[in-house]
């Protein structure tokens, strides 16, 4: 059997409404597959951010909002706790790193961080893939997205979110430069996908400094790094502490809940974010498949329509001996053409879209979510079509119910 | 050789049921048509001749009575049967044409290919030659944009290119002038005569019905 030629004189006589019919089950689909894709690349590019956080000690306040500045570097006026505190955890024995998170200056929307060395290798975990880690107060270390040549020269303004290559600083950026300090970039740490990816990194005692606080040491020029011994060591916005082990981790952060301090897992915090965005996830869900199903109804109707309209061509080809079996073929190709079209161009404008999102969120928060066209999605793709073409039985069966010679007097 | 070759009609009745009342628009006690013979059918509008071709296609159930078809009764038989049937047997002209107005002329001839077991790729040639033999020389052309007669003319090549054993024409020369209508007779009975075909014409035209072996006149579905 070939069902093609009254298939194109078909789809040929019905040419815009078969495109407008694909148009929609696409954009149905497209959201369908957009949705997901976002929530689980996010998922797992947070996590990675929060990885070499294992716990952060600030000042009281809100959970979320020291996670965010500290693992995506959502840089926001946060209170400071005691620098002294880097000394005493450094001699803690339940800790196997310590290093500070300080901020609010800028260099071109890139946020400069002062640290301490662990942090900049992530506890030995990075090497830099060009040059080498911060030694002095005037050296710097950048991120693998940040658009600086080792050895350029950089003076932070304070707190301007302004964006370009350097040279093109704003007026605003100007008035708010820090005169008189310049950093040389000395490394570039390799890619890690996270907002770390965009910071430059410098010495705590740079940034004190930068800020008329002294450089938290009695020296000028000294080593970098604790202990801070300076008679009182300026305030930072948060502290990452690395701990021993797992009771290590509990313990400190017990100790470090009161007296003026918080102290989190931003993995925990995560997690209950995540429960949020994954409540929200299912409510898209049944949404999406809400969608899926009106859409698929809204074909059917169509379709019925469509073959209603057409039915004396049908009887036709039943009066020119076609067999049933023939026209339920063209019928139900017909509409599973349809769906089908409308199934692989919604994957496309769905993936587009998520390609999109992600490029825009990767601006927004420097999350790196690369979006892969998961199993998922074309699972619930690949169910549409097996409905669609199972609904698609309807018409095709409507079609071929009525007596022939009553269809070809009816015109 | 079956035992009584030809088309028998006994008994024939169809009605239709409208406002309450079923009213008879067909009654036909006997017809029978010898193999290789041809037969016109004449009457006024509405005399349900239209009907009776149906019913001899097998398109139309009749209420009661049987159509016989070199002796195995072809009423009895289930709509797929009967569709089998019609691909063996039948090549029918309707008298609206019935092309499918989005393909061209030789698509419409070639469209029973999809279903009657003949090769699209073998039946080309054939079908641009009869469509030639019956004055369409651009077959491509979409059958919308033809004439009627031109139409006309596409309906018949598609009714004639499998050879069939029974041909059912419905006013095959209506929408032609007297000169093509003439060539189209020639070419019917000329491919009956060759084929052995049986011939039932449905037509006003008495320059065709002058041709056919036998005439016969239905009046309100009765056969006068
Ligand atoms: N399904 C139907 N329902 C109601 N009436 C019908 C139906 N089919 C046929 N008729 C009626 O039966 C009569 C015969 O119709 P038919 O089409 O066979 O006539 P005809 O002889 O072919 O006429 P014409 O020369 O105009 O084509 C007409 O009065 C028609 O209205
Ligand atoms: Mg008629």
């Amino acid at each position: 059997m070939n069902p093609w030629p009254m298939l194109i004189a078909d789809l040929r006589a019905m040419r815009w409404t078969a495109l407008l019919v694909m148009l929609l089950i696409a954009v149905a689909v497209a959201i369908g597959v957009s949705i997901g894709a976002q929530e689980r690349a996010l998922r797992q590019a947070s996590a990675r951010a929060a990885d070499d956080l294992p716990l952060l000690i600030g000042a009281p306040g809100s959970q979320t909002q020291l996670v965010m500045t500290a693992a995506y570097l959502q840089i926001e006026a946060i209170p400071l706790i005691d620098g002294g505190l880097l000394n005493t955890l450094a001699a803690d024995p339940r800790v196997a790193g310590v290093a500070p998170i300080a901020f609010g200056d800028i260099v071109r929307g890139w946020p400069v961080i002062g640290t301490t060395a662990p942090l900049v290798t992530a506890w030995g975990r990075l090497s830099p893939s060009e040059g080498r880690v911060f030694r002095a107060e005037s050296e710097a270390v950048i991120g693998a997205d940040v658009a600086l040549p080792i050895g350029a020269e950089i003076t932070p303004s304070h707190g301007v979110k302004a964006h370009g290559p350097v040279g093109t600083e704003t007026k605003d950026e100007h008035a708010r430069k820090h005169e008189g300090t310049v950093y040389t970039v000395v490394g570039r740490l390799p890619r890690r996908g996270t907002p770390w990816d965009r910071a430059i990194l410098v010495p705590i005692e740079t940034v004190w400094e930068t800020h008329g606080l002294g450089n938290g040491h009695q020296i000028e020029d000294g080593p970098l790094g604790p202990p801070f011994d300076a008679k009182a060591v300026p305030g930072v916005p948060a502290i990452v502490v690395k701990p021993r082990g797992v009771a290590d981790a509990y313990m400190l952060r017990s100790a470090f809940r009161q007296g003026g301090t918080m102290a989190l897992f931003p993995a925990e915090v995560l997690v209950s974010i995540y429960r949020s965005i994954g409540d929200l996830r299912d409510v898209l869900l049944v949404v999406t498949a809400l969608n899926n199903l009106v859409v698929l109804l809204a074909v059917l109707l169509v379709a019925v329509t469509l073959v209603g309209l057409r039915r004396r061509g049908y009887a036709m080809l039943r009066a020119l001996r076609a067999p049933r079996s023939y026209v339920f073929l063209v019928i139900w190709l017909g509409v599973a053409i349809l769906i089908a079209g409308g199934c692989v161009g919604g994957l496309a404008l769905g993936w587009i879209a998520a390609t999109l999102a992600a490029e825009w969120i990767a601006q927004v928060t420097g999350l790196h979510a690369v979006a892969t066209p998961g199993w998922s999605k074309l699972r619930l793709v690949l169910i549409l079509l097996l409905v669609g073409s199972a609904l698609a039985v309807v018409p095709a069966w409507l079609a071929g119910r009525t007596p022939v010679s009553t269809a070809l007097r009816e015109s | 050789m079956p035992s009584d070759p030809g088309l028998r009609l006994a008994n024939i009745t169809v009605t239709v049921r409208g406002h309450g009342e079923t009213l008879p628009i067909l009654a036909i006690p006997a017809l029978a048509i010898d193999a290789g013979t041809s037969i016109g059918l004449a009457g006024p509008s509405g005399s349900g001749k239209t009907t009776l071709l149906h019913v001899i296609a097998g398109l139309l159930r009749p209420d009661h009575g049987t159509v016989v078809w070199d002796g195995s009764e072809v009423s009895r038989l289930s709509e797929a049967a009967r569709a089998s049937w019609r691909r063996r047997v039948v090549g029918m002209v309707f008298q609206d044409f019935l092309l499918v107005p989005e393909l061209s002329a030789l698509d419409n001839v070639l469209l029973p290919c999809g279903f009657s077991g003949f090769s699209n790729r073998a039946q080309r040639a054939p079908a641009i030659a009869l469509l030639a033999e019956l004055g369409i020389t651009a077959p491509r052309r979409r059958a919308a944009a033809m004439s009627r007669g031109e139409q006309q003319r596409a309906a018949i090549a598609r009714a004639l290119l499998f050879r069939p054993k029974l041909i059912l024409a419905d006013e095959p020369t209506a929408s032609l002038d007297a000169m093509t209508a003439t060539a189209m007779t020639d070419l019917l009975v000329a491919q009956a005569t060759a084929t052995g075909a049986t011939l039932v014409v449905v037509s006003h035209d008495t320059r065709l019905l002058s041709r056919m072996d036998r005439v016969v006149h239905l009046d309100r579905g009765r056969l006068a």
